[in-house]
C-alpha cells in the first residue's frame, strides 16, 4: 500500500511555501525561515479512505502532516478490534512515536477522512529538525502534550458518557475536519471506532436523524443541525478541540507580535 | 491524587529536570522511553474503557494496585474505585461481591485482600498483561545493558 502510494507523490513546491499555501496548520504557524528549510524536505500524497498508515508496532519510516481530511489513532486489542483513541486532521502530525523512540506495540493508524493532499517528511529529516531545539522542536513539543492531553479526555470520555454523546462528539470533530457537512461514514466502521455494538449505533444514529440533528443516507452522513449536535456531545468535544486549537493559537499569537 | 501511601518519594526541581533533560544524555533518553510507555498505557486504557467490562477493569486495577504496592493487601474504599473505573458505585458493590464470592478477594471495611491471584488475572482483561510489559520494558532491557 505504501509502495502504490509512493508512486502517487509529488514534492512540496518550496516557492509556495507562505502560510497560504501550506495546509497544514503546524506546518502553516512556523515562523517564515523554519517553514522554507521544512517544505522542501515533504513530499506530498493523497490520503485512500482506509488506508492503514501503519500497523502496531511499526517503526515510522515518515511523520505525515494532512492537509485535509483526517487520520484515527486506534488501540488494536488482541482479538483484532479496534478502538479509536484520537483523531488527527489539519491540525496535526502523525509521528509523536518518532519524537518518543518508537511505536505503541498495539497502535495502528488509519484514514478515516478522504483528503487530496497529506505531507509526509522522512523521519530521519524530522529527527534532524528536533535536534536543531527551534521553533519546530517547541511547536511539536506542545502539539505532542495536546495530543496526549486529547487521549486522556478520551480514556475519561469512555468511561462515563454514552454512545449518543460520544457519537454526536465524533461526527462535530469529522465535520470540522472534512470542513464539509457531509462526508462518508459507513456504522460498522462507527461503532468499531466507539467501542460499541453495531446495533446500539444504529438504535442511537436512528435517534439523532429523527431529532432532526442529521440525516444518513447511503453511507453519507449530513450534519443538519450543528448548535444541538453540540448540545447532544458530551463536554469532550469542546476540551478536546480547544486542546488543539491552544497549540496554534499561541504560535499564531507570537507570530502576529513579532 | 496518592491512591497507594507510602514513606518516600523523591522530587526534582524543574530547573533541574530541565537541565538533565537538556543534556540529551541517558537521562534523557530514559524519560523519553518511559514516557512512550506511559502514553502507551494511556491508549490501551482509551480502548479498556470503551469495550471491557467493569469486572474486567476491576480486577486489572487491582492487579496493578498490587504491583505498585508490592503487597496483596491495601486500603480501599469503593467509592473510590468507582470514581477510578467512571462506574457508578452500586455496580462496582456488585462486581466486587462477586469477584468475593468466587474467592479471589476478600473486602472487610475498607481493607482489600487478594487471594487468587492467578485466577484474578484470568478475570481481568488483556489490558493488565499488555500495560504490565510495556511498563517493564522501559528498566528491564537497561538493567541487562547495565549487567553487562
Amino acid at each position: 500500500m505504501l509502495a502504490l502510494a509512493k508512486r502517487r507523490t509529488s514534492h512540496a513546491d518550496s516557492t509556495r511555501s507562505g502560510p497560504g499555501a501550506v495546509r497544514n496548520l503546524l506546518l502553516a504557524a512556523l515562523p517564515a525561515a523554519d517553514r522554507d528549510r521544512i517544505v522542501p524536505t515533504l513530499d506530498v500524497l493523497p490520503l485512500k479512505l482506509r488506508e492503514i498508515l501503519h500497523k502496531p508496532g511499526d517503526r515510522l519510516p515518515y511523520v505525515y502532516f494532512p492537509a485535509g481530511g483526517f487520520l484515527s489513532v486506534v488501540t488494536v486489542l488482541e482479538d483484532g478490534r479496534m478502538v479509536e483513541v484520537a483523531t488527527i486532521g489539519r491540525e496535526g502530525m502523525l509521528g509523536i512515536s518518532a519524537v518518543l523512540g518508537g511505536t505503541p506495540v498495539s497502535s495502528a493508524t488509519m484514514v478515516q477522512g478522504e483528503s487530496s493532499a497529506c505531507y509526509r517528511m522522512p523521519a530521519d529529516a524530522f529527527r534532524q529538525e528536533m535536534d536543531r531545539r527551534g521553533a519546530f522542536y517547541d511547536l511539536i513539543n506542545q502539539y505532542t502534550q495536546a495530543l496526549i492531553g486529547f487521549i486522556m479526555q478520551s480514556t475519561a470520555c469512555n468511561a462515563v458518557h454514552t454512545v449518543e454523546q460520544r457519537l454526536a462528539r465524533w461526527l462535530l470533530m469529522a465535520q470540522d475536519r472534512m470542513e464539509s457537512d457531509s462526508f462518508p461514514l459507513t456504522q460498522e466502521l462507527a461503532a468499531m471506532m466507539l467501542g460499541a455494538t453495531r446495533p446500539t449505533v444504529t438504535l442511537v444514529a436512528g435517534t439523532l436523524q429523527k431529532a432532526g440533528l442529521i440525516t444518513y443516507h447511503r453511507g453519507t452522513v449530513t450534519v443538519v443541525d450543528r448548535d444541538r449536535l453540540k448540545a447532544a456531545s458530551c463536554e469532550c468535544y469542546r476540551t478536546a478541540t480547544a486542546m488543539l486549537h491552544d497549540v496554534l493559537a499561541a504560535r499564531t499569537g507570537r507570530l502576529k507580535s513579532r | 491524587m496518592v491512591q497507594g501511601r507510602f514513606d518516600t518519594c523523591q522530587r526534582m526541581a524543574i530547573a533541574d529536570f530541565d537541565r538533565e533533560m537538556a543534556r540529551r544524555g541517558v537521562f534523557c533518553d530514559l524519560l523519553t522511553d518511559y514516557t512512550r510507555a506511559l502514553t502507551g498505557s494511556i491508549m490501551q486504557s482509551t480502548a479498556c474503557n470503551a469495550v471491557h467490562s467493569i469486572e474486567q477493569r476491576l480486577a486489572r486495577w487491582l492487579l496493578t494496585a498490587r504491583d505498585r504496592m508490592a503487597s496483596s493487601e491495601f486500603l480501599l474504599t469503593q467509592e473510590f474505585v468507582a470514581m477510578m473505573l467512571g462506574a457508578t458505585r452500586p455496580s462496582v458493590t456488585l462486581v466486587a461481591g462477586t469477584l468475593q464470592k468466587a474467592g479471589l478477594i476478600t473486602y472487610r471495611r475498607g481493607h482489600l485482600t487478594i487471594l487468587k491471584r492467578g485466577m484474578l488475572e484470568d478475570a481481568s482483561c488483556e489490558c493488565y498483561g499488555t500495560t504490565a510489559a510495556l511498563m517493564n520494558s522501559v528498566t528491564t532491557h537497561r538493567e541487562r545493558d547495565r549487567g553487562r
